[in-house]
């Protein structure tokens, strides 16, 4: 047996396990990449917030000193006399936070560690040679915002330089951060500070303690960041690499830059490897670099090619994509919890299992969906906490687009052994029913009743709802307006207001008939054939006139004409109106579609022909627009049933009965 | 003395047993077509009854993913009473088999010459044991209930391994280490169970008092103590999967259209099926073969007590 035990381990561990990589060996000094941060000069935002970073990190520790240098200005109407900082990963720290509480320490299938927390430090904030710790508090119900008031007010247009020092621990990776093996994500991990929204004059800070449901709001801003690792290690980060050094003690020095970002992140890992491409967009290029563990090589070509997909296709379909790089992080398995996050030039993507074969997208579909949060929200900024659906919920639109793009439309997700599948029909498939949802799809992340229901919410429902708003309008109209939009509101920070306005204003129509019970209530469409029924057209039968003028019109005084009298009644009971086509087919093969437009309240629709043939089937929204809509079983129904699905279906299922009978044994 | 049994003798006598009584072959087979078929129909009748005025199914059967979900959503209860008929054959057939099997060991120990005469021992056969069957199905349950709490434990174990899975060989390595040893169990039970049959068969004319438990405890000595046994039934396994898999991957991306395609679908996967059942048969007969070389039980002596 126990020469049979290195043979099983071999077998069970299959390659996979960290230890086969060996011991972390030095990799050669990366050469600093030979582009600008920006792909054409000139700054895009107005940049407010500028970092500079100098953090070194111990990779045994999972630990990371650091003094980040923020200049901030003033760009509002008011003076300001507080600056509030995000310490994120004080969410991390203890299971008391905010986002363990509303998490239960759980985040998309990932656990957190109960011995490996993460938290931050800030030990020092100068304001020249003024030390303003001793007066910076947390505010709200954790320790994940730290207020700090400044000594005199910042004027509008004044600027502001702080000088923070900080270490952070990092836990366990679970919800986007962290570390697993030698593998480290390093997201959320400096003092951020807030963002001042509202009219000029009557500005407030956005700075919301860290919950399970809200994602991240900052400025747009310049960071330059410098890291110390061990030489041992591969980084990834956001922005171009400008400068590297060995030290010679085991370490080296990395220094980045990235220019109209609102976020930095990075990883680190020794057994990394790099899969290079380029995505060709607005008549140059952007370096594409997937980053994997050998192992996950074979994903890693589909991440690149999904990568390139989708920034050609978002820098067509919104504003070219500015930067000159993108990165895309393929995190090892067992470190599933970085893995589908988004950061300005740097995306962590999933997907890497046994399962997804070729053709089935769901790794390419985690890339496309990260690259593409670098529109909405990597350039149109939008506040992630309060407003989620608009770059969560349209972002999944644009991939849909995307992916049919790529793909094509009726393969856009499933192409193999025969199945296929179009990533938003499959999505409405797979969720519960819309109208279930508790809170209407315009609701604030942290106000959702669970994290279920804003991921179906956000997500999904928007995704749907732009989807069959877009074939309302048309195609290349609502393109053109969504182009429009983006490019008013690249670098800035719009609202689902400015959304609705602008798509307005590009459209030159109103939409709040369906903008209101979309997006601002609960529910959805929920067609149904109600009855179809038809009958043989003939004269009047039956006893006419009174007295001696009575007369009884017989069957054979009356014959049939030939012609068929075809009544249906088609129902919405759902909360969403909108126009929709019904498609009557007939005996002969012909079709009629006539459009039923709700938009005046009505809930049922009847509609009277005369064929020459009997109606055979009626198709409640043939072309499928309306993906805002529930129980789509009985859109379609045929008036005389047909089972040569059924026996299909069944002999494949004898046959199984079959076998297991066999299996059974006699 | 007479030739020792092994291996290839077991396997001739299963190939001689299916070629001279093809007969009893077709029959069972035709048996097992009833079953599965009939469940078959009633699952037709289900799906169209539920489905048929929904040409969304029809999408679903042909290969649309998104139409098959929206499917199985809203006919949830449908594919439930499917899954109960589909369930019901099975259990059907694990009753029939209870009558089948006496026939079939009845004729492999008798052998007899002629349509009518094996016909004759066949009905007798299954007639006579049905009920001692019926308790050794029982006991076969007892049996398995080892290996149901190895699948248990094997298949936690098992997607606890390819959870991170990248590639199907290691989705398939601890699959299969985590399944093995609850197949080996069922293997072991169900081969106590089928020398057991094979002994009640060929020693109860003359050892009337043999009952089942009594028998299942000798089957599993026998089982233990000769591995040829049990090497039998893992040969038969073998040639089950291999003969399963070939089919899968011989049908992999071969679409069999229209009439005609339905057809060639049919009496391919109905050939694989004889085939099968061939092999069952074929198994049976050579157990035959090994029970017959088994000294037979001990003799119950009962007193006789002289009246005064």
């Amino acid at each position: 047996m126990r020469r049979w035990l290195p043979l099983l381990c071999a077998l069970t561990c299959a390659a996979g396990c960290e230890s086969s990589l060996g011991p972390p060996r030095p990799r050669p000094l990366p050469q600093p990449d030979q582009v600008p941060a920006l792909r054409t000069p000139g700054a895009r935002s107005p940049r407010i917030a500028n970092y500079q970073i100098d953090a070194k990190y111990d990779a045994a520790a999972h630990r990371i000193e650091a003094t980040e240098v923020l200049t901030w200005r003033n760009d509002g109407g008011s003076a300001v006399t507080e600056l509030p900082f995000h310490m994120y990963m004080n969410g991390f720290k203890n299971d008391a936070t905010l986002f363990m509480t509303s998490s239960g320490g759980e985040h998309r299938g990932n656990v957190a560690s109960d011995k490996a927390w993460g938290w931050i430090e800030v030990t020092s904030i100068r304001l020249g040679a003024q030390e303003l710790r001793p007066q910076a508090r947390y505010v709200g119900v954790d320790e994940t915002v730290l207020q700090v008031p400044l000594p005199a007010p910042v004027e509008p247009g004044a600027t502001v330089q702080l000088t923070l020092t900080f270490t952070v621990q990092l836990p366990e990776v679970f919800a986007r951060t962290g570390y697993k093996g030698a593998f480290t994500m390093v997201g959320q991990w400096f003092p951020k500070v807030g963002v001042r929204t509202g009219a000029p004059g009557f500005e407030t800070w956005q700075a919301a303690p860290f919950h399970l449901n809200t994602e991240f709001f900052a400025d747009f801003g310049v960071y330059d960041v410098t890291l110390t690792v061990p030489a041992t290690h591969v980084v990834a980060a956001t922005g171009v690499l400008v400068a590297a050094e060995d030290k010679g003690d085991g370490t080296r020095v990395l220094r980045y830059r990235a220019e109209d970002v609102h976020d930095f992140a990075w990883m680190i890992d020794p057994y990394m490897e790099v899969l290079t491409g380029e995505a060709k967009v607005d008549g140059g290029t952007v370096l594409v670099r997937v980053y994997h563990r050998p192992r996950q090589r074979a994903f890693a070509r589909r991440h690149l090619q999904a990568a390139i997909g989708a920034i050609e296709q978002f820098s067509q379909l919104f504003v070219p994509y500015p930067w000159s790089i993108m990165t895309v992080v393929d995190p090892p398995p067992d470190a599933g919890g970085a893995g589908g996050m988004e950061y300005p030039t740097l995306v962590t993507t999933a997907g890497d299992h046994a399962f997804a074969r070729d053709g089935l997208r769901l790794p390419e579909y985690v890339t496309i969906h990260e690259v593409g949060h670098n529109w909405f929200q990597g350039i149109l900024a939008s506040n992630e906490v309060e407003e989620a659906w608009l770059d969560e919920g349209v972002n999944e639109w644009a991939d849909g687009v995307v992916m049919a793009r790529i793909y094509g439309e009726k393969r856009s997700m499933v192409d193999w052994m025969g199945w296929n599948g179009e990533l938003f029909r499959l999505r409405r498939a797979l969720a519960g029913d819309l109208a279930d949802l508790p809170a209407p799809i315009a609701t604030a992340a942290y106000a959702f009743p669970n994290f279920d229901s804003y991921g179906q919410t956000t997500y999904l429902k928007t995704m749907l709802a732009l989807r069959t708003l877009e074939h309302q309008i048309g195609r290349d109209r609502f393109a053109a307006a969504m182009k429009a939009y983006a490019t008013t509101w690249a670098f800035k920070h719009p609202t689902g207001a400015d959304l609705v306005a602008s798509l307005e204003g590009s459209l030159g129509e109103d939409l709040d008939w369906f903008w209101r019970p979309a997006f601002y209530e609960t529910g959805a469409a929920d067609f149904a054939v109600d009855s179809a029924a038809c009958r043989r057209q003939h004269p009047p039968r039956g006893v006419f006139g009174e007295g001696s003028s009575r007369k009884l019109v017989t069957v054979e005084e009356s014959p049939d004409t030939g012609t068929w009298t075809c009544e249906v009644l088609v129902a919405n009971r759902g909360t969403v109106r909108v126009p929709v086509d019904i498609e009557l087919r007939f005996a002969d093969g012909t079709r009629t579609r006539e459009t039923w437009d709700a938009r005046d309240g009505s809930r049922w629709h009847k509609i009277a022909v005369s064929r020459s043939r009997p109606l055979t089937e009626v198709r409640i929204d043939p072309d499928g627009h309306v993906l805002l809509s529930d129980d789509v079983i009985d859109d379609h129904i045929r008036l005389t049933p047909d089972g040569s699905a059924s026996w299909r279906a069944s002999a494949r299922m004898t046959f199984w009965t079959h076998t297991f009978m066999q299996a059974v044994g006699l | 003395m007479s030739e020792p049994v092994t291996l290839r003798r077991m396997l001739r006598a299963g190939v001689r047993g299916v070629s001279e009584y093809t007969g009893m072959v077709l029959a069972l087979f035709v048996v097992q077509i009833l079953v599965s078929w009939g469940a078959g129909l009633i699952m037709a009748l289900i799906l169209m009854r539920s489905f048929g005025d929904k040409p969304l199914f029809d999408d679903a059967v042909d290969g649309d993913l998104a139409a098959l979900l929206e499917i199985l959503r809203g006919g949830g209860q449908v594919f439930g009473a499917i899954a109960f008929v589909g369930v019901g054959a099975v259990l059907t057939w694990v009753v029939l088999r209870w009558f089948l099997a006496g026939g079939v060991l009845a004729v492999f120990t008798e052998q007899p010459r002629g349509r009518r005469e094996t016909a004759r021992c066949f009905g007798a056969g299954a007639v006579s044991y049905f009920l001692v069957f019926a308790r050794l199905g029982l006991i076969s349950f007892a049996l398995n209930v080892p290996a149901l709490m190895a699948l248990s434990a094997g298949l936690e174990w098992a997607t606890g391994r390819f959870e991170h899975a990248l590639t199907m060989t290691e989705v398939i390595v601890p699959l299969v280490l985590g399944l093995l040893p609850a197949a080996l169990l069922h293997v072991v039970a169900s081969t106590i169970i089928d020398y057991a049959r094979a002994e009640l068969v060929l020693r109860r004319p003359d050892h009337e008092s043999l009952g089942a438990v009594r028998t299942t405890m000798r089957a599993a000595g026998f089982v233990v103590r000769r591995p040829l046994a049990l090497g039998h039934v893992l040969v038969y396994w073998a040639i089950f999967i291999a003969v399963s898999l070939g089919f899968a991957w011989l049908s992999h991306g071969h679409a069999m259209l229209g009439t005609s395609g339905a057809l060639s679908l049919l009496a391919i996967r109905e050939g694989l099926s004889l085939l099968r059942s061939a092999l069952a048969i074929g198994v049976t007969a050579g157990q035959v073969e090994l029970t017959a070389t088994r000294p037979p039980p001990p003799r119950e002596i009962v007193p006789v007590v002289e009246k005064r």
